[in-house]
């Protein structure tokens, strides 16, 4: 909740909602207040009063009942002045009673529950009030009792002592008078008497002390009876005992006066005692009576008082409960109003607190956390952490901001750490290089101060100054300076240096040198520090010396060479001497720079020349001949020409040709050449011509010591043509044939005609024998072509034999001979074949038979493997098709290139078979991938001419697709137009047949050898290949670029699909995209490849689409 | 006593007079756990040994007296078969003649049964018979250890003097030297005081403080020793209390009493207490009446009668 919402927003809304929910808490607490309130009135105004009312005359009327306890327990005045005055308790009383009883009439409560309460009191009141009286009264009389007593006991004791003072002084008065021993008779003398009045006194004494004994009886006396008893029948009687004592003890005395008065008292004092004893007027025994009295009496009152409490007591209960409902009503109407208002409040407080806890989870997470995270970001980019970065989460929130902006201060600040620290780096590798150079170089590296002081070098300074190490630093540079230079201020070699860095210096030893020198300041901000190199450049100058010289020299001799010289490079004349000059009547700047096809009469010319020359000297011989040449004022003349590549390893280095004008020589020849007989149908030089030339060669070769070449050439099955088409086709055929020679040799090789279909042929100035070779390779082809004849087309092939001077012989019989039999064993070796003589040759020929022989054995040796050369789509960039190529690793020979041995296969009639397997490989190697190659996948299989013969090839390959399972329409046939040669028909209608299987057909090599248009017509085509000798210099050659666009248009109108072979770079991939050809084919996208190079080629292709 | 304790809430008694009254106000005070100090009496009730911690006294017991009495009589040449007896008929009389008696057994004479003991009755004045009995005596007493009340003592020496005018009336203290001076006829002699204070005449500072203390508060009244023993009493009482350091509570007073030392009240002996003494004082001074006369008495007075 509120993922996106900024800190500042959350804080907004919180205080928003606190503020909300405080209003609504006060709002519930005064409301709840107010109730309280009520209830607290309600209860004050009428429940409370009531109650303490109701409470307060329960205990009023219970102080009633303890006061009446008190009164009961005391016990004197004091005691009853200690108890609470009744009249407080009444008017306490009252006063609740009035609010009760006003209560009552607000509340509404019976008055008849509490109205016999009032009535009950008032009689309480009076019981109370009659107790109090009685009690009073009894405390009255037995405080009076207590005063009796203690007059009873006074008077006792005043008795005794009396007693005792009589009896003491009769005593002492007879001690006295003893002592005296008087006889005077004033007291009784004797003892005896003293004893007797001892008696009475005591007599006396225990009577009054029984009377006493007595009066405590009266005031313990629990009945009226008793106390009459006492009274009569104890008391009294004890009272005349004492009577009587007293009463004799007067007599006793009765003679002395002095104690008289003292019996008088005796006497007196009884009679008190008996009177308070039981007398009149409060004695102790009425006062015992009332006590009596009183204690019956305070029974009954008691009793009834109880009664009437009980009462009270009971209505004050009921009254209480009354009270008690009627606050609970109250009380328990507030207490459900408060419970409500507590829920209330409760409720809201959880609330409240919810929402407290969750706005401070909410801030915690956006500010506690986020900063927790920042503060840890940022520590870490203190410790140098770069790396650090904050975790973005989205929203508005502050802190989320103030991270973005972290992170971007972090990358910043890592960008800009890394730049320092790749600077750091670079910086030491430059410095590093800069240590590396200043110590590898060859040069004298110093560092100078603006006056010219050296500060520091590099070690090749001392060498190159040829000083002693370190002694350097601290000399000027100026010192190193020749005086003819005129340096004397680093100013001065400033100045110097911009006309020349080179300059005359003299070494540390003062010896001379040619000092090559650069000054420079070492940064453009400091113009204090300067950087010189210097070098030794003596050995070079003179070295530049001589080169001069020598170039001066061959100047000399090119502009004085007898012969027209002229330094060619890609057929672009560089330079031609004086002689050239003569020779061609030009001035060189009309030829320097210029191709050199404009000295050639002729394009073809041009080309042959090119052709013949350059085939020679790529193998860095030299090439020789005579052409004929153009003037560059239109003469024809014949030259000279002798030229030598200058690194035949590097073509681009360009060539040397000599030329030399033989025009006049020439026409010695040719007048010499027209005296011969030429033959009269074909014009060539008839036998004896021929014999002529032979020996004139021979002499020549001899002479010159070149080796030279006879060739006899017989026309294959000539007499079938001539027969089936007759003499006048054979004539035409002989001379077209002728024609064809000729053009095959050099100008200056001759071609001559010894009869019938018999030609021979000598090559002058041979190389070798390969040239030799392919001359007559070359012838085979030619003549091998079809021919026209009265709208027939013919195809005949030639038998050649080959002689060799020297190595086949030194005179001319013998090379005629040896080429004769060359030429019979060649007719021997399956015609349409030359044949070299020599035994060297033969070396050859039989190597050629070894070969056949392996050959035979290598299909069954299984031998021979398949290469796939992938095709590729050139719009998609997939693989579209791959060229399955036939590789013979034979034991003997090696890795035998196809060119050889497939013409082998041909001639020993193996072509079929080995083709057949060709084809099976090819289709189990595209049923193997098929999964991986794209559905118009086309695997293209080569077919030769040969595997026309017989007429069976479209079966069998039907059979092979059936056998494999491969679908016809992933197959394609790739042919050449030579099929054509030997059954046209045939092999156009198994072509036929095979397209109408579904079957991609290809012409191969397009645009070679016999190229015809009209073929592409009847052939049924779908796909053309542009060999690779024009895709290859496609780029280079215009005309090449020209052919390729024109096929590639072609083929578009034709409906045709186009394969470019031989693509070996980017620019001619681009060319080829550019006229949007379509599928090609090359080295630049991959080499022929083995089956398990081919399927992870197909991978790769696969996945990298 | 109850009523001062328990209502009151008095922390120490002082002063409380009579032996039978002490009889009874001692286990109170010891249920109480109040002081009472300085009682006027000599009784052994206020002397348990070891001494109860809520009893102190200033006054030396009637043992102490009647010993010292005992001691001077016999010293003196009277045998012991003359001394008589003359006390009050309560507690009071009984301690006094116990103390003679006992001192009279450690003094080796053992037949104190034989010996004269006339009483008199409390709060009368009926000594004749006392009189008439001694005079009958079989042996003429020659010296009577009395233990009374003035007024009964001084009519007793009255009657008896005038019938055997050469005995020595020895009494105890009680009976206020002052007071029986006043209550006996002028030609009264060979009356003996045994005081627990100095004689009023002798220059000691407290009695010179004391008598000029009352001119200055109670001019109206006579000085005598029961006064003068009352004076004393206070002031060791406040010798003890100004010493108190913390609250002035019941325990805190008996405290600072028994750490009374060696305290000079210008008594001229010095005041102690401890915890197990608890009598402030062990001498006795003795005055004689003589002619209406108080002077100091001294034993030699009697030999000096015997030699005549």
């Amino acid at each position: 909740m509120f993922k996106l919402w900024s800190i500042r927003n959350l804080l907004q809304l919180w205080s928003f909602v606190t503020v909300f929910a405080v209003i609504l808490l006060a709002s519930i607490t005064i409301y709840s207040n107010q109730q309280f309130v009520n209830t607290q009135k309600s209860l004050t105004e009428t429940v409370l009063p009531l109650e303490n009312a109701s409470r307060q005359m329960s205990e009023v009327a219970a102080s009633f009942v303890t006061r009446q306890k008190q009164l009961v327990l005391a016990d004197s005045t004091q005691a009853i002045d200690k108890i609470t005055p009744r009249q407080q308790l009444e008017q306490k009383f009252e006063k609740h009673w009035q609010t009760i009883a006003s209560s009552v009439t607000v509340t509404g409560l019976d008055q008849h529950n509490i109205s016999p309460l009032f009535d009950n009191y008032q009689q309480f009141l009076v019981v109370d009030s009659q107790l109090s009286t009685l009690i009073l009264q009894d405390i009255a009389t037995s405080e009076l009792m207590q005063e009796r007593i203690k007059q009873a006991e006074s008077i006792e004791t005043q008795f005794q002592q009396k007693v005792e003072a009589i009896v003491g002084r009769i005593s002492l008065q007879l001690a006295k008078e003893k002592r005296a021993n008087s006889q005077s008779t004033q007291i009784i003398t004797s003892q005896d008497d003293l004893n007797y009045l001892k008696e009475l006194a005591q007599s006396s004494r225990v009577n009054v002390l029984k009377i006493i004994n007595l009066t405590l009886h009266v005031i313990q006396a629990d009945n009226v009876d008793l106390l009459l008893s006492l009274r009569e029948n104890d008391i009294k009687q004890y009272q005349l005992s004492v009577q009587r004592d007293i009463a004799q003890l007067a007599r006793a005395l009765s003679h002395i006066k002095s104690y008289q008065p003292l019996i008088v008292d005796l006497d007196r004092n009884c009679e008190q005692l008996i009177n308070i004893v039981i007398g009149q007027d409060n004695s102790i025994y009425d006062l015992r009576l009332t006590q009596l009295r009183h204690k019956q009496l305070l029974t009954s009152i008691q009793q009834e008082s109880i009664t009437i409490f009980d009462v009270i007591v009971s209505d004050l209960a009921r009254l209480s409960a009354i009270v008690n409902d009627y606050s609970d009503d109250v009380i328990s109407q507030a207490a459900s109003t408060a419970n409500k208002a507590k829920w209330l409040f409760f409720l809201i407080s959880i609330f409240i607190v919810v929402m407290m806890a969750r706005f401070v989870i909410a801030i915690s997470q956006r500010i506690t956390s986020p900063l927790a995270e920042l503060r840890t970001a940022m520590h870490a980019l203190s410790i140098q952490q770069f790396d650090k970065r904050l975790t973005i989460a989205k929203g508005k929130n502050e802190i989320y901001a103030l991270a973005k902006d972290f992170n971007t201060f972090a990358d910043n600040n890592q960008r800009l750490i890394d730049d320092l620290a790749s600077a750091k780096d670079s910086l030491q590798v430059r410095e590093q290089h800069i240590t590396a150079i200043l110590n590898g170089v060859p040069e004298a590296i110093l560092t100078l101060n603006s006056a010219g002081i050296i500060k520091s070098t590099n070690p090749e300074a001392a060498r190159v100054l040829h000083a002693e190490e370190g002694s350097l630093e601290g000399l000027n540079l100026i010192q190193f300076f020749a005086a003819s230079e005129k340096i004397s201020h680093l100013a001065d070699i400033a100045n110097s240096l911009q006309r020349s860095q080179e300059f005359a210096g003299l070494d540390y030893r003062k010896q001379p040198f040619s000092m090559w020198l650069s000054l420079n300041p070492l940064s453009s901000l400091n113009n204090d520090l300067w950087v010189c190199v210097i070098s030794d450049i003596t050995a070079r100058k003179q070295a530049e010396q001589n080169l001069i010289q020598t170039s001066t020299e061959l100047d000399t001799i090119l502009e004085n060479a007898m012969v027209g010289i002229a330094f060619l490079r890609d057929r672009v004349i560089l330079r031609v001497n004086h002689k050239f000059e003569e020779i061609f009547a030009c001035d060189r700047d009309q030829v320097e720079g210029k191709s050199v096809e404009q000295i050639f009469p002729s394009r073809e010319a041009y080309d042959q020349l090119g052709e013949q020359a350059y085939t020679v000297l790529q193998f860095g011989e030299n090439y020789e001949g005579e052409v004929q040449l153009l003037r560059l004022n239109g003469e024809k003349f014949w030259c000279s020409l002798s030229s030598k590549a200058i690194d035949p390893k590097n073509p681009g280095d360009g060539s040397i040709w000599l030329y030399e004008d033989i025009t006049i020589q020439r026409e010695k020849d040719e007048k010499l050449l027209k005296l011969a007989s030429l033959d009269a149908l074909t014009e060539l030089p008839n036998r004896s011509v021929f014999n002529d030339r032979l020996d004139h060669a021979v002499h020549k070769a001899n002479r010159n010591a070149t080796r030279l070449a006879v060739f006899f050439l017989d026309l294959d099955h000539f007499k079938h043509i001539n027969d089936s088409l007759g003499h006048k086709a054979g004539d035409i055929l002989l001379c077209d044939v002728a024609q064809r020679l000729r053009s095959c040799v050099r100008e200056g090789d001759t071609v001559a005609r010894l009869g019938g279909d018999e030609f021979t042929i000598i090559l002058e100035e041979i190389r070798s024998a390969q040239f030799v070779a392919k001359v007559a390779d070359k012838i085979t082809l030619a003549i091998t072509k079809s021919y026209m004849l009265d709208g027939t087309e013919v195809n005949i092939s030639p038998s050649i034999g080959i002689s060799l001077f020297p190595a086949d012989g030194r005179d001319v019989e013998t090379l005629i001979k040896n080429a004769d039999a060359a030429m019979y064993h060649a007719k021997k070796n399956g015609r349409n074949n030359f044949q070299f003589y020599s035994a060297e040759m033969n070396a050859q020929a039989s190597e050629r038979l070894a070969m056949e022989t392996s050959l035979r054995r290598a299909v069954e040796l299984n031998e021979f493997g398949l290469h796939f050369q992938p095709q590729i789509n050139l719009f998609t960039g997939n693989i579209a098709g791959a060229e399955a190529l036939l590789r013979w690793t034979s034991a003997q020979w090696g890795d035998v290139s196809p060119a050889r041995f497939v013409p082998i296969l041909e001639d020993i009639g193996l072509i079929s078979e080995v083709g057949q397997v060709v084809l099976t490989k090819a289709c189990q190697t595209y049923m193997a991938l098929k999964d991986k190659l794209p559905a118009d996948f086309k695997m293209a299989v080569n077919l030769s001419g040969r595997q026309f013969h017989g007429g069976q090839l479209a079966s069998s390959v039907r059979q092979t697709l059936f056998e494999t399972g491969m679908s016809a329409d992933n197959l394609e046939l790739e042919i050449t137009e030579s099929i054509l040669m030997d059954d046209a028909a045939l092999a156009i209608s198994t072509l036929t047949e095979l397209s109408e299987m579904g079957i991609t057909m290809a012409i191969d090599d397009f645009g070679t050898g016999y190229s015809s248009l009209s073929y592409l017509k009847r052939f049924p085509l779908d796909v053309l290949k542009i060999d690779r000798s024009f895709v290859r210099d496609v780029n280079v050659d215009s005309d090449d670029a020209a052919i390729v666009d024109a096929i590639l248009a072609m083929s578009k109108r034709l409906g045709l699909d186009v394969v470019a072979e031989g693509v070996e770079t980017a620019e001619q991939l681009a060319f080829l995209q550019q006229h949007e050809c379509h599928r090609v084919q090359g080295y630049f996208f991959s080499r022929p490849l083995e089956f398990e190079q081919l399927s992870q080629f197909v991978s790769d292709k696969q996945y990298s689409g | 006593m109850r009523e001062m304790i328990d209502q009151d809430n008095v922390l120490a008694i002082i002063g409380n007079v009579g032996t039978p009254t002490a009889i009874v106000t001692v286990p109170i005070t010891n249920q109480k756990k109040t002081l009472l100090f300085g009682a006027f009496s000599g009784g052994d009730v206020l002397r348990a040994d070891p001494p109860s911690r809520y009893v102190m006294n200033y006054r030396p017991s009637y043992a102490d007296e009647t010993e010292k009495l005992i001691a001077g009589i016999l010293n003196s040449g009277i045998k012991a078969e003359e001394i008589a007896f003359f006390t009050q008929q309560d507690g009071f009389g009984n301690a006094g003649y116990l103390g003679a008696t006992n001192a009279l057994k450690r003094h080796g004479y053992h037949d104190t049964d034989k010996l004269w003991h006339v009483r008199y009755s409390r709060n009368s004045l009926n000594v004749e018979g006392a009189v008439a009995t001694l005079l009958n005596a079989s042996i003429e007493p020659k010296a009577i250890i009395m233990a009374g009340s003035y007024a009964p003592s001084a009519r007793f020496i009255e009657l008896l003097q005038q019938e055997l005018p050469e005995i020595w009336f020895f009494n105890l203290s009680f009976v206020g030297s002052y007071a029986l001076k006043a209550s006996l006829p002028k030609d009264a002699r060979h009356v003996v005081v045994t005081q627990v204070v100095p004689d009023m005449r002798s220059h000691y500072p407290i009695i010179d403080e004391y008598l000029a203390n009352l001119k200055r508060y109670s001019p109206a009244l006579e000085p005598n020793d029961i006064s003068l023993e009352g004076y004393i009493v206070a002031k060791i009482f406040h010798q003890g209390v100004i010493g108190i350091a913390g609250e002035i509570t019941k325990e805190s007073i008996i405290d600072g009493l028994e750490q009374l030392h060696k305290n000079d009240i210008g008594l001229g002996i010095p005041i102690s207490f401890s915890k197990q003494d608890h009598q402030a004082i062990d001498k006795l001074w003795m005055i004689t009446i003589d002619q209406g006369e108080l002077e100091p008495f001294s034993w030699s007075k009697l030999n000096i009668l015997q030699n005549q």
